[in-house]
């Protein structure tokens, strides 16, 4: 041996992604989650019925509508029933909303601290409901969540391919690229001319999950990436005068290729 | 494996790493494979060393100038 190498090829950024535990901090700090005392899954739909509102599975979690379009997700957090809204929601609605459930439970399900602790009680909101007038001026001035991640992605070529595969059906927008996934829009932007995307996500009533999916894009991209490598190499390496040995694939998926130099 | 056959390893992981290295190729003319991998393979260099078997041939070259010149001395 005599000489080592690491390398990265350009249709690829390593760099520090935000890590999930990152992002799951900075998810918390955009959210407001409000414990139950809900015995169990049974117990928390029935009173949510009861109170007027629905409730859709949602893979692990419960969707829940305030209106046509508020909607917010129940979670367990630390074993407990947890409805969880963003930091934008109206409170006054979300307030409203609490002794709803409260009433229709029988008892408070939601914490007597964490409804006093909420400064933003108003005298209206002792309402059964909100009137639409005040829900639609809730909407208006509920701001749209909108977020930017870096990526490892650079060949736009590969990353349209990939989201391709996936069957989000991508577009072309001058230089970017948009799809929907996960009820939300992702617009994927170029920094220059060949330096890496940054994902722009909007409308997402979940982050969480599209993290997650932006995750598995990226897992296959690499894959793509893994197999462009292998193939180009196979492909240029007569023209240097090198020949394929061996090709193997290892434990961990890597790819091991010998070439033999015949100058 | 005869001893003075060359070859390059490249193995490429499924998240796109590349390891490189090269084998039986002396001295500093293993350095020129670097740009020619870097073509080959559509990719930076973010990191390289030399092994053992680098540092021995130049040692070993060293040692045969220092030699001459004690002669010429």
């Amino acid at each position: 041996m005599s000489v080592s190498l690491a390398l990265v090829p350009v249709a690829l950024t390593l760099r520090l992604v935000m890590g999930k535990r990152n992002f799951s901090n900075w998810i918390d700090s955009m959210q407001d989650k409000y414990p139950t005392s809900f015995r169990n899954e049974q117990e928390l739909v029935r009173a949510v019925h009861l109170a007027g509102y629905d409730t859709e599975d949602w893979g692990g979690s419960i969707k829940t509508h305030i209106d046509e379009k508020f909607y917010f997700f129940w979670e367990t957090v630390e074993g407990k029933w947890t409805a969880v809204f963003d930091k934008s929601d109206d409170k006054a609605i979300i307030e409203r909303f609490m002794e709803d459930i409260n009433r229709a439970a029988g008892r408070r399900v939601f914490g007597e601290e964490t409804l006093e602790s909420r400064p933003q009680r108003t005298a209206a909101s002792t309402d059964r409901a909100p009137s639409p007038a005040v829900r639609e001026e809730a909407r208006q001035e509920k701001k749209v969540p909108t977020a930017t991640f870096p990526t490892n992605f650079r060949d736009g070529e590969l990353l349209f391919r990939t989201l391709k595969e996936f069957g989000v059906n991508p577009t072309r927008h001058g230089r970017e690229i948009r799809c929907k996934a996960e009820n939300s829009t992702l617009t994927f932007r170029q920094s220059g001319a060949e330096g890496p995307y940054s994902v722009e996500v909007t409308n997402a009533p979940d982050l969480r999950r599209v993290y997650e999916y932006l995750s598995t894009v990226d897992d296959e991209y690499k894959r793509c990436v893994q197999a462009m490598v292998v193939e180009k190499l196979k492909e240029r390496a007569a023209d240097r005068e090198m020949t394929v040995e061996s090709e193997q694939v290892l434990e961990d998926n890597s790819v091991l290729l010998t070439l033999n130099v015949r100058r | 494996m005869a001893a003075d056959k060359k070859q390059i390893k490249v193995r490429v992981y499924p998240d796109g790493r590349i390891e490189a290295e090269t084998v039986g190729i002396k001295g500093e003319a293993c350095t020129d494979y670097i740009e020619i991998l870097e073509r080959l393979l559509d990719a930076e260099t973010v990191d390289s060393s030399y092994t053992a078997e680098y540092y021995e041939t130049e040692q070993v070259e060293a040692r045969q100038r220092n030699v001459n010149s004690t002669r010429l001395v």
